[in-house]
């Protein structure tokens, strides 16, 4: 009887991490019918800071851009970076959210047509017993050439450790939470066929 | 026994030391930013002030998914910011309007099409329709002054501690609360926005400074 309970258990784990493993998460927005394998080249601009709380300082660069780019790569897709973000990057975070195709046309460089933004909306670390910090990011992917947004999500991440190691490790947990926060985000783009 | 007592008494202490830590560690704090002030001149006792109702916005932190706002007080939250609005801007001399005098609710309309905006508006931000919108307005009164607030709210997660890893995390829910001062010609007098790392809750004492907070760089017009 309890072997046969144990199974059951086993077997609805196994099932369960299979079925997790398999799974694209899904993004808050995606254009709907819209292959990958069309997705010929990815450009990512510039990061957006859209924090109101800039306490913490971030390299951008390293911790959003780069970071996303590997990630994307190894899903299949062909990726550059920009420096031109081409259209006005103050924005706001609902701007990107309903963003006209006028202003999606002006982003990046003049000849790119799929352009990736990247923003990093929030990023706190608390001392508490212990550490804890809290990061928040959102991306959004354009084509510029219909003036439609392909892709849109947010990623969160939460991380902290309790007891002396935690408040010894505090200057670490934000970078910890900002790439927590990015996996989840692109854990929504599926990997490019072959 | 002396020793064991002296023991006692600097291992309470050190609990003590350690509980007012954590607890001041998980107080959420409040941050201010993006403060704007236009030269004090422009502000006078002439500027008729009128308030749009506060928005109020409350979403899922991780997937966006819009949340009633009623299930966290909301219209006792809507309440309190007028309240405070009001109580602020009559206290700094502010010569503050019911929309209702204007023109016998002719703006009606318009005010609610603008109190929809708010999320812009009370940064400052002023889309073309907004400016279409004030435009009309200044033409039946050019000392207008529209008083814009947002309450943006992301509901996320609470905190969590694992007793097997020793992991912790905080919530991670936030309110942003907004506020502006747009004159009908679309100049931007003031502005101020107040971050909370908490879901607001009239009872908690921080989100009732925050809301002080909020309109305290507002500046005092000279009585005449």
């Amino acid at each position: 009887m309890l072997q046969k309970s144990l199974k059951v258990v086993v077997t609805s784990i196994i099932l369960m991490m299979v079925f997790s493993c398999g799974t694209v998460k899904k993004a808050i927005y995606s254009l709907p019918d819209f292959p990958p394998s069309t997705l010929s080249e990815i450009i990512i601009l510039p990061p957006v800071d859209l924090r109101v709380d800039k306490k913490i300082n971030v390299n951008l660069e390293r911790q959003i851009r780069k970071a996303s780019e590997r990630a994307i790569v190894k899903k299949g897709y062909n990726v550059t970076t920009s420096e031109d973000f081409g259209a006005d990057n103050q924005i706001l975070e609902e701007d990107l959210k309903t963003s006209n195709s006028d202003w999606i046309k002006q982003l990046g460089p003049t000849n790119s047509r799929y352009v990736m933004v990247l923003c990093l909306v929030d990023v706190v670390s608390k001392l508490t017993f212990g550490s804890t910090a809290n990061a928040e990011v959102a991306g959004y992917l354009y084509d510029k050439e219909s003036g439609n947004i392909i892709w849109r999500d947010k990623g969160v991440g939460k991380t902290g450790q309790g007891g002396l190691i935690g408040m010894a490790t505090k200057g670490l947990m934000d970078e910890d939470a900002i790439a927590l926060a990015l996996n989840n985000l692109l854990a929504s783009i599926p990997k490019k066929p072959k | 026994m002396k020793r064991l007592l002296k023991f006692g008494f600097i291992a309470n202490r050190c609990f003590l030391f350690i509980l007012i830590f954590f607890l001041y560690g998980c107080s959420p704090k409040i941050v201010q930013s993006l403060q704007t002030q236009t030269d004090m001149t422009k502000l006078s006792s002439t500027l008729k002030i009128v308030s749009l109702n506060p928005l109020l916005t409350f979403e899922r932190i991780n997937d966006e998914t819009v949340l009633n706002p009623e299930d966290y007080n909301g219209t006792e939250i809507e309440a309190k910011m007028i309240q405070i609005s009001s109580n602020q801007l009559v206290n700094k001399n502010f010569n503050v309007v019911n929309p209702e005098e204007i023109e016998n609710g002719q703006f009606d309309e318009q005010f609610s099409r603008l109190q929809k905006m708010s999320s812009k508006l009370s940064v400052g931000y002023l889309s073309p329709e907004a400016k279409e919108i004030l435009k009309q307005l200044s033409s039946f009164d050019e000392n207008l002054v529209i008083l814009s607030q947002y309450l943006y709210v992301k509901v996320g997660q609470s905190g969590t501690w694992n007793a097997y890893s020793g992991a912790i995390t905080s919530s991670n829910s936030s309110s942003l609360l907004k506020v502006s001062l747009v004159q009908c010609n679309g100049e931007v007098l003031w502005k101020n926005q107040v971050l909370l790392r908490q879901i607001p809750n009239l009872n908690d004492e921080k989100f009732k400074e925050s809301l002080d907070i909020l309109y305290s760089t507002l500046p005092k017009i000279k009585e005449d």
